[in-house]
């Protein structure tokens, strides 16, 4: 037997206590017995440890690697610039970390949010004594007392109440009103027990005693922390690519390495000749720039989205967005717009529509009375939805004010008693009551209806016809509110509801409705041709729920309630997930967490939306949890990635659409850097192989991976959404940021044409200036030093071809606009002028060992850069022809 | 098996809730239940009237059970006259409730219920009661199967007595150690047709509980922490108890590992059962 179904004097009892509360030796052993009552964190997160992550992923891992071989290199060939590198390495990952930490900071403060739900101090009873606790010390035993607008401490049994009315919907999510009592409870859980208090809760009005029997973390609301802080956070798909990456690109890189290492053997290099070359390949194999740039890209990413009203609280979820299937996502003031509108009314025997009524306002004055005076709407018309479109309605037909009828008591709602009256001061200084509430409540209560301008008794077949009218309009999933009024007797001394809500007159039915957004039908059809799946999860009932879906272009075949999943096992409920579209009404919050469990667990990619306290487990541990900027409350907005600024559900269709961009265009960079890994390799295995002066120094290639690359493959990071990035399904969790064609496109078609106009220019100026075949030059000779530089600026000319070429994967550049990403020209103009600096400028030279080249040199390398561009167009043209898919290159 | 239950009682309130478990458990079993407290010296007046009046209160309740229930009080000190009680009556099973305040304390220090599961010379239960209101009446029982836990045959024995006795169903969760675990971090799910007959630990164990007629249900965690995996699941599901097995981690392993069970004595969203076996 648990405590909600024990009597008061029973319940005391089981928790030892009793209504003088307990002595203070008691609680003070207690508080040792139980631990204090607090909501505290299952794990903290090391701000340190967070902070070191950044240095510790694999991608920094490979780098590490990268800047130690740099150092042995430079210990074993000293001043070749090897020092530099690693240096220069290591400054990548420092600002990358530091950059991305920063980005990311702000320690996430579910947890005060929570805490700001518990009130600090609470009043309690101990030995009959009354007095205020810090909160923190409230034990199970201690006798607690409540008052209006107290949020209360701790979950306990009402053991005397005054009409106590408490809102659960940091709990539940329903925020009518709750009238608790004293009497024992058949209620199976203690949810829906009328004898419970639970923690993070509040009391609306009345007061009560209660005895707490849980505190801190083994509240219902400690739960919540629990989940919310508890949650393990997987790798994100995006975090995932990035590993596979590094491991791809480590392989090929020591591969590489390795094979060179053994060929330089073969051909009778030295031991430490060998060491120092297969270090420098891999070296030039690691894309140094990658890091910081995709950081800088997502950084940019969410940027884009907060214009588009989404507000990316951690970088890695604008790319994560882009890959979502699924979307799960509530109703009322995300599909709707969470604003109640009056549709129909039932009066005087018809049926009207809102439209109908006008010219009939003497007719209906005693339905608009009860419309402007049965209600809590504040002056700036904030409140209960459906209170506010009743009330708009009344001001809108009524002319005159009703200032002048003043409420002198009322009998407010709550969700047991289901109705709401209001007891108004007449003209005539008579007293009626202005009653209104659901109609299977109220029309037991009528003895009168009103028709034809007067009261007359009301019949069977008037009160038959009355719930038949009643529900045809809930078929079409109608809020339906039944209105009637009473004058009350004179001389009435109680109003108490037994009293006052009995031979009402009824009047009629209001039919209303939450209507769906305005763009909400497009975002919904753009997510089907998108190939996004919308999962609607509602707390409301299923025939509402169904025909908002309907209403919105949800093609629905399946409608589940709550307690339909909590019969069904896991294996089943991912049958019942298979369908495409589905509602599920009647939902608590922690059906929502394990249906966003179970989708996970089907390999789906899932953003959920939420807006309450209980949603933030869900929003926790969905791959992508989105809370609404302006319903939400602080709990949920800290426990999601992202922040609707409008609770529009067409914003995350929208920021969909970038994230889909962002993952094509970090692919499109990718490609971009990895394509001058081979005009840096190839020197060096000139170098070695051919027996010439070194091509391309190791200062020389950081000059392009540090340097001039940086700006445009940003740049390529910000390209506009492919035309039809939104009619394709989202990518497959099989399709690789580095896949075969992408790899193929820049290390086996792109990077040859660079690598050949590099040694081309090479050689044009060596031999230009009198070099012979064998010829060994010094570092500092002048022609050595042109001809290094020929090479290096072959790269940086053919990468601005290649930045162009990289905009598109199958699509002709000339399609989109070849000067259409004006960030790419500022890349590009930077970049030259950057080069401009190594060349001509006396720092650079002495920096990265340049000399100023000839305008003949060029020219002479313009054709290739026009070459590379022409050639991958010639390229694309080819793929459309045979039409490959997009996604590949 | 447990046909002699000891209760121990300090007069708190807390452990008043533990014994309604022990009640419970000797009920189940049909076993003789000593309810015993231990007078230590320099015992406030005042506390060893509520000790007294502690243990007639479960000794009221214990025979509205129709339970075989002998209160013994004696003086000394806690440990040592429990282990001679232990010895001399032939107990079977020692059950003492936890205090937060010694939950707190890091697992090298010792406390009254580390030292009666170190050194009694019978099985011992320590239950830690967090939620009062609930009447140690569950209805879900959460059985987490963790590696290097002592002999599972005793808490199959538990496990499914107290199902039987309260009803209530049992979860097996099976924490999962391998490599996918790091790509599924943070899922809890219910087992796949034949999972769990992978996993040789819960196989038997639930084989065990067939023969007892409890029919429990899988679930697989895949978090990286089986502490974490094990409140979490229990705060999700609002399961109302778990029974834990104590683990044989030595100092070392504690130190670098962490320990599972105690971390989760710390931080368990429900009442907690942690069983050591003979």
């Amino acid at each position: 037997m648990r405590i909600h179904k024990l009597t008061r004097e029973a319940a005391l009892s089981a928790v030892g206590s009793s209504t003088n509360g307990l002595d203070e030796r008691e609680a003070q052993k207690r508080l040792l017995e139980f631990g204090p009552n607090e909501i505290e964190e299952v794990e903290k997160a090391s701000l340190f440890l967070k902070f070191i992550s950044h240095f510790t992923h694999f991608f920094a891992i490979l780098l590490w690697v990268g800047a130690g071989l740099a150092f042995i290199g430079e210990y074993f060939q000293p001043n070749e610039g090897m020092a530099m590198l690693g240096w220069a390495i290591i400054a990548v990952i420092l600002i990358n970390a530091i950059f991305t930490f920063i980005q990311e900071y702000r320690a996430e403060k579910a947890m005060e949010a929570l805490k700001m739900l518990l009130p600090s101090y609470a009043k309690i009873k101990r030995s009959t004594i009354e007095k205020k606790v810090l909160s923190r010390e409230i034990v199970p035993g201690d006798i607690i007392l409540l008052n209006e607008g107290d949020n209360i401490p701790a979950d306990a049994r009402v053991i005397n109440t005054s009409f106590i009315r408490v809102n659960n919907a940091s709990l539940t999510g329903e925020s009518d009103p709750k009238t608790r009592r004293d009497t024992p409870s058949d209620a199976e859980e203690l949810i829906d027990s009328h004898n419970i208090l639970f923690a993070g809760t509040s009391v609306l009005s009345g007061s009560c005693e209660a005895v707490a029997f849980a505190t801190g973390m083994n509240t219902e609301f400690g739960k919540i922390a629990h989940l919310t802080t508890g949650i393990e956070e997987a790798l994100s798909p995006l975090q995932r690519e990035i590993v596979r990456v590094t491991r791809v690109v480590a392989v090929i890189a020591l591969s590489l390495g390795i094979s060179f290492f053994f060929i330089g053997n073969l051909i009778g290099l030295t031991f430490w000749e060998n060491f120092i070359f297969a270090i420098g390949i891999i070296i030039a194999n690691v894309p140094e720039g990658l890091l910081p740039t995709v950081t800088l890209s997502l950084a940019m990413g969410s940027q884009r989205m907060a214009k588009k009203k989404a507000l990316i609280k951690k970088l890695i979820s604008v790319e994560t967005l882009g890959c979502t299937t699924t979307i799960c996502t509530d109703k009322t003031g995300t599909l709707t717009e969470n604003r109640m509108n009056v549709e129909s009314i039932y009066f005087n025997d018809r049926v009207f529509s809102i439209a109908e009524l006008s010219g009939m306002r003497d007719k209906l004055k005693p339905l608009l009375y009860i419309f402007g005076l049965c209600h809590n709407v504040k002056e700036d018309l904030s409140g209960d939805p459906t209170e506010v479109a009743l009330y708009r309605l009344s001001k809108e037909f009524l002319k005159e004010s009703l200032t002048a009828l003043p409420r002198i008591y009322d009998i407010p709602f709550d969700s047991d008693r289901k109705r709401m009256t209001s007891i108004n001061k007449t003209a005539d200084n008579k007293k009626t009551a202005y009653v209104k509430g659901a109609p299977e409540v109220i029309i037991p209560l009528c003895k009168f209806i009103f028709m034809d301008g007067k009261a007359v008794p009301i019949t069977e077949k008037d009160r038959l016809k009355i719930m038949n009218e009643n529900k045809r309009f809930a078929s079409s999933a109608l809020r339906v509110l039944a209105l009637a009024y009473r004058e009350l007797p004179e001389g009435m001394a109680s109003f108490n509801e037994d009293a006052v809500e009995t031979d009402l007159i009824f009047t009629g039915l209001a039919a209303m409705m939450d209507p769906p957004r305005p763009d909400v039908s497009d975002a919904v059809d753009k997510c089907k041709k998108a190939g996004i799946r919308i999962v609607m999860i509602t707390g409301d009932q299923a025939l509402t729920a169904s025909a908002i879906g309907k209403r919105i272009g949800m093609n629905v075949k399946k409608v589940m309630e709550g307690k339909d999943i909590e019969r069904v096992d896991d294996m089943r409920l991912k049958e019942i997930l298979k369908e495409r579209e589905i509602i599920f009404a009647r939902m608590s919050p922690r059906h929502k967490m394990r249906i966003v469990s179970v989708l996970k667990d089907m390999g789906e990619v899932v953003a959920v939306t939420g807006d309450g306290v209980n949603d933030a487990p869900a929003l926790k541990m969905a791959d992508i949890g989105i809370a609404m900027g302006i319903a939400g409350t602080d709990v949920a907005k800290e426990a999601a990635d992202v922040i609707l600024l409008d609770d529009h559900f067409a914003t995350i269709v929208n920021a969909i659409e970038e994230g889909r961009a962002i993952f094509e265009n970090i692919r499109k960079f990718i490609t971009y850097i990895l394509a001058s890994n081979i005009p840096e390799i190839v020197p060096y295995i000139a170098f070695v192989l051919l027996r010439i002066p070194l091509p391309l120094t190791v200062i020389q290639i950081l000059a392009v991976d540090l340097g001039t690359d940086m700006l445009p493959a940003l740049a390529l990071g910000a390209e506009r959404p492919t035309s039809g990035i939104m009619e394709r399904p989202p990518r497959s969790r099989r399709e690789r940021l580095l896949n075969f064609p992408l790899i193929a496109r820049a290390y086996l078609f792109l990077g040859p044409i660079e690598a050949a106009a590099g040694l081309a220019g090479y050689f044009w100026f060596l031999h230009g200036g009198g070099w012979q075949w064998g010829q060994s030059l010094l570092k500092t000779d002048m022609l050595y030093m042109q001809a290094t530089t020929m090479c290096l600026t072959a790269i940086i000319v053919t990468q601005v071809a290649n930045v162009f070429a990289c905009r598109t994967t199958t699509e002709s550049v000339f399609k989109i606009g070849l000067f259409s990403n004006r960030l790419i020209l500022f890349g590009i103009a930077v970049e030259i002028l950057l080069q401009i600096f190594i060349v001509y400028h006396p720092i650079g030279n002495k920096i990265f060992g340049t000399a100023p080249l000839p305008f003949s040199g060029w020219l002479f390398l313009i054709p290739f850069a026009v070459f590379l561009f022409l050639a991958d167009e010639v390229r694309k043209g080819i793929l459309r022809t045979i039409s490959f898919s997009p996604s590949r290159i | 098996m447990y046909k002699k239950i000891l209760m121990a009682v300090d007069g708190s309130f807390n452990a008043e809730a533990a014994g309604r478990y022990a009640i419970a458990i000797a009920s189940a079993c049909r076993a003789k239940l000593y309810i015993v407290s231990i007078i230590p010296p320099k015992m406030h007046e005042k506390d060893i009237k509520g000790a007294e009046e502690s243990v007639e209160r479960i000794i009221e309740e214990a025979r509205k059970h129709d339970l075989d229930v002998r209160p013994i009080i004696e003086e000394g000190a806690v440990v040592p006259v429990i282990s001679e009680i232990v010895r001399r009556e032939k107990i079977e099973l020692a059950i003492a409730a936890a205090r937060s305040e010694h939950v707190e304390q890091r697992f090298f220090v010792r406390t009254v219920s580390r030292e009666l599961i170190r050194l009694l010379p019978c099985s011992v239960i320590i239950i830690r009661v967090v939620n009062p209101g609930k009447m140690a009446y569950p209805r879900d029982i959460l059985v987490p199967i963790i590696g290097s836990e002592y002999d599972l045959s005793e808490k199959v024995f538990l496990t499914a007595r107290l199902a039987r006795y309260y009803k209530a169903k049992v979860i097996v969760l099976h924490l999962k150690r391998s490599i996918t675990t790091l790509f599924k971090k943070g899922m809890i799910k219910d087992a796949a047709e034949g999972e769990a007959e992978n996993i040789e630990e819960t196989k038997s164990f639930i084989e065990h509980l067939k023969r007892f007629k409890v029919y429990p249900k899988t679930r697989v965690s895949y978090f990286i922490k089986a502490s974490r995996a094990i409140s979490m699941e229990a705060a999700a599901k609002r399961h109302d108890l778990i029974i834990l097995g104590a683990t044989k981690r030595s100092l070392i392993s504690q130190l670098i590992r962490g320990n599972p069970v105690e971390e989760v004595l710390r931080r368990t969203p429900c009442d907690l059962m942690i069983l050591k076996p003979k």
